[in-house]
């Protein structure tokens, strides 16, 4: 392919992916590299039909994330001296505890509302085998999820303060009374499930050596609990100018999920991923290895899927929702103009003292909570030989309610260095919690991978309002020969098995 | 290295054997009850699961309860399920799927106490409430509360009754309702009022009337009345008409026990309206056996159109009506038969009498009037 023809596609790509709204799952451009199989499928289940592997076994691997709009780290060390405390003394206690410092949290002025998600994944044992041009898999994981958004910052500020000082009698500022007459759409979500992936994949040898392939993932999912929490009111608005202003009364859903008891029985469809990937050879890339008997190199792969379509359906729930039976009024516009926010709050919950909540609480009522089904998209370039570059973008495509699971979107660019035994990868990705450009790396090491999406706090430990990692473990009848003979593996001969 | 072998080809079975049980043991059906806790605002409970969707463990009721079609609820046992003042039960069941309240592992608990407010239950089968034992139902109301009942089933209430409805309280028993294993169907007092619809049934039920409470009499004011459509009455030990009127309607059957007495006391009154083809029967449970008639001082009886049996006294002074002090009799159209006193009716000191002796003086056995 001339690079001309590269360069429009990348553009195009780029345009494309630029006008979708962000709002989608994180995930690293190592999950699409030729060696990284079980995490390739976890993008594209089409990856397991073009995989170069027999087969794979990844016993373990975990991918957690957590970002937030509002606040953010100004930490005096760096982030990994946490976990082997080797950070000074002088942030230690006396028993050598490391302490936390109020003043190291800083603020984001520009926001009014705050917005945080965070998940994590946990997956293994996954295993995978592929006949020809078939390829099966099954594999376990465990997901949690949490959302909270649309939380007013003075409400934020309010609660660090009460943690700050340890007291939980604090007053509500004026600020947050002023909040109340404004428009909030408060949620919280907190949810987990697990479930047993079946893969199926089916790769298409095409002309000129191109490949075409199709997967599926069909998950048989066990819900395992969680807490959802809306707060909503359309604040206050001017009925009449001459008289009367009316106060929408906040509506409150409070919604706790048990995890039901059966669980090997199946309960609800399951949810499902689809994909398909698109590979495209020239003349430079065409090796047909030996071992493997399929084309293990390309120039262009291209590759779309569909992540997490279903839903979790909970039976065992306890929801309890308020509602004003009207909205409260207040006759008295002269006092609004020049009032105090806390006198007119607490005038108002005095005039309207015969105003009563609706409270309703129901049991067993049957509830979905969305998954964050979300649109991926991938192009991944050989510039050279073993020089890639990676773009990947997803965008949510679930709506922004308080029963739907999603995390924030993304646009990631990869280059990325592979081989056989080592790998490395420094994704750039914007996302949309917090539209800022981040730095992260990605290493792979024999059967080992980790990464990050931001390395830079562990060098410079400011403003850290994010932070991802991902470790993860796979073993497959690759690399070749030399694991091969370590592990007494002599099945093929040494011309059978030189090049990958 | 043949033993090796041998182990390694024992190891596929020995594990496939242990994954299977496993699978079997998880497999097995498990609850998926959800606890209730105290109901302090309106709450609805749907049908979840197949099995038991929820546990009650002393669960007091403080606003509107909803119980919908299907749902199967199991009590802990000895606990029991308090509706109280500012509370309110409705069952939503339907025939098809009945909503199913009993005790824990078939164990027995204390039943539903309601004290006042009305109340629904459509579609309900309630089963082993029986842990209080005797003088108590499965179901109790007190207070000004009215209890609706339509296609209900009670079963195992124990020695006591399915239904004990004290102080003021209405119940309206419906139709399509069972009453099965219990003691009695109903127990009242007699400021409540049970209205019995013509297909209740009852299977197994030791004593198939409505027991009449004699606990709460001493503060009876006012006026009272027993209605004759149902069951019989059956009172549970002497009857004190003191200070209160009392209304009899026409085919109501009234069982005493041995050795008890109807006593109309101090400004009580007795009104006993039977019909010719609906009279008011006074009779023993046991018909082998007799109690004491009618004992009245400074209070006014009145009947007509009534049977009554099975009167007997070991004191010859006694009659089947033994007066005394200032007291008004009114008796008409009244079968005497099969009674064992001397006289019919007994005097001592002043007493105004309107007997029909014409009447009175058909029943050969006794002597109509004796003065003392």
């Amino acid at each position: 392919m001339s690079v001309l023809k590269f360069k429009n596609i990348c553009i195009m790509f780029c345009v494309t992916s630029s006008l979708i709204s962000l709002e989608a799952q994180t995930n690293f451009g190592l999950g699409i590299s030729n060696y990284s199989s079980s995490f390739a499928v976890q993008i594209n289940p089409a990856e397991a039909g073009r995989m170069k592997h027999h087969w794979f076994i990844s016993p373990f691997s975990i991918n957690s994330n957590i970002h937030n709009n509002y606040l953010a780290l100004n930490l005096p060390y760096s982030p990994y001296r946490i976990l082997n405390r080797s950070m000074g003394d002088q942030y230690k206690d006396n028993n050598g505890v490391p302490f936390r410092n109020w003043k190291w949290v800083s603020r984001n002025g520009s926001v009014d509302k705050m917005n945080l998600y965070g998940s994590v994944r946990i997956q293994g044992p996954a295993i995978f085998v592929r006949k020809k041009n078939f390829a099966f898999g099954i594999s376990q994981e465990v997901n949690i999820f949490s959302k909270a958004t649309g939380v007013p910052i003075h409400l934020v500020n309010h609660q660090l303060k009460v943690l700050q000082e340890g007291k939980s009698n604090i007053e509500f500022s004026d600020d947050i009374y002023a909040q109340l007459t404004k428009t909030n759409d408060i949620q919280v979500l907190q949810n987990a499930y697990n479930s047993i992936n079946l893969t199926l994949s089916r790769n298409f040898e095409l002309k000129n050596d191109r490949n075409l392939s199709f997967g599926l993932t069909y998950k048989i999912i066990n819900s395992l609990g969680g807490v959802g929490l809306q707060v909503k009111s359309d604040g206050l608005n001017l009925v009449d100018s001459t008289k009367d202003l009316k106060f929408s009364a906040p509506t409150v859903r409070f919604t706790e999920y048990y995890a039901r008891n059966n669980k090997l029985k199946a309960h609800g469809r399951g949810a499902m991923d689809i994909g398909f990937v698109y590979t495209y050879r020239n003349k430079e890339t065409l090796r047909r290895a030996k071992y493997l008997k399929r084309h293990t190199d390309y120039k262009v792969k291209v590759g779309m899927s569909i992540l997490d379509i279903g839903n979790l359906i909970y039976t065992r729930t306890i929801s309890t929702s308020m509602e004003s039976k009207e909205d409260l009024g207040l006759s008295i516009l002269e006092q609004m103009q020049n009032g105090d926010p806390q006198e007119i709050f607490n005038e108002l919950q005095t005039d309207n003292a015969n105003t009563e909540p609706n409270l309703v609480t129901i049991y067993g009522d049957r509830l979905n909570v969305g998954l964050p089904t979300r649109l991926m998209a991938h192009l991944d370039f050989q510039l050279i030989k073993r020089f890639y570059l990676n773009i990947l973008v997803t965008k949510g495509l679930r709506k922004k309610s308080v029963d739907n699971l999603y995390s924030p979107s993304l646009f990631q660019i990869t280059p990325r260095f592979e081989s056989r035994f080592f790998e490395i990868g420094l994704p750039v990705s914007i996302r949309e919690v917090r539209p800022t450009i981040t730095q992260g790396v990605t290493l792979r090491a024999f059967n080992f991978f980790i990464s990050t999406q931001n390395i830079v706090p562990f060098f410079k430990p400011k403003k850290i309002s994010e932070a991802s990692v991902f470790f993860g473990v796979q073993f497959s009848n690759l690399p070749g020969r030399a694991f091969r003979m370590k592990y007494g593996y002599r099945k093929f001969s040494k011309k059978g098995c030189s090049k990958f | 290295m043949k033993t090796k072998i041998k182990i390694k080809k024992l190891n596929l079975p020995i594990c496939f054997v242990f994954l299977l049980l496993i699978v079997c043991s998880c497999n097995k059906e498990k609850s998926e009850a959800l606890v209730v806790r105290p109901i302090n605002n309106k709450t609805i409970l749907k049908n979840h699961s197949n099995g038991v969707d929820y546990i009650f463990d002393n669960l007091e009721v403080n606003a509107e309860l909803v119980i919908e079609d299907g749902v199967h609820i199991q009590v802990r046992n000895n606990a029991k399920i308090n509706i109280s003042s500012k509370g309110k039960l409705i069952v939503l069941g339907t025939k098809v799927n009945t909503v199913i309240i009993e005790g824990q592992n078939g164990k027995a608990w204390q039943g539903i106490s309601i004290v006042d407010g009305v109340h629904h239950l459509k579609g309900l089968h309630l089963k082993n409430a029986s842990s209080r034992g005797k003088n108590f139902g499965s179901i109790v109301t007190k207070g000004n509360s009215e209890l609706n009942l339509e296609n209900v089933e009670i079963s195992n209430s124990g020695e006591g009754s399915a239904i004990l409805a004290d102080g003021l309280s209405h119940i309206i028993v419906g139709p399509g309702c069972e009453i099965s294993d219990a003691h009695a169907p109903f127990e009242q007092s007699f400021a409540s009022n049970i209205d019995i619809a013509n297909d209740l049934t009852l299977r197994n039920v030791a004593l198939e009337c409505v027991l009449l409470s004699s606990k709460s009499q001493s503060s009876c004011k006012g006026v009272y009345n027993l209605d004759g459509e149902g069951l019989p009455y059956l009172l549970s030990g002497t009857l004190a008409i003191q200070g209160y009127q009392l209304n009899i309607s026409a085919g109501a059957v009234l069982m005493l026990y041995e050795g008890s007495s109807i006593n109309v006391l101090q400004r009580g009154q007795l009104f006993v309206n039977g019909t010719s083809h609906n009279p008011v029967q006074f009779k023993c449970v046991n018909p082998a056996k007799t109690w004491r008639g009618f004992y009245v001082s400074n209070a006014e009886v009145n009947i007509n159109r009534t049977i009554i049996k099975n009167v007997a006294s070991n004191d010859s002074s006694h009659g089947i009506f033994t007066l005394r002090n200032n007291c008004t009799l009114n008796i008409r159209n009244t079968d005497l038969r099969t009674n064992k006193t001397k006289c019919a009716i007994t005097t001592f000191g002043s007493i105004k009498l309107n007997p029909d002796f014409r009447y009175l003086n058909k029943f050969n056995l006794m002597h109509a009037l004796c003065q003392y």
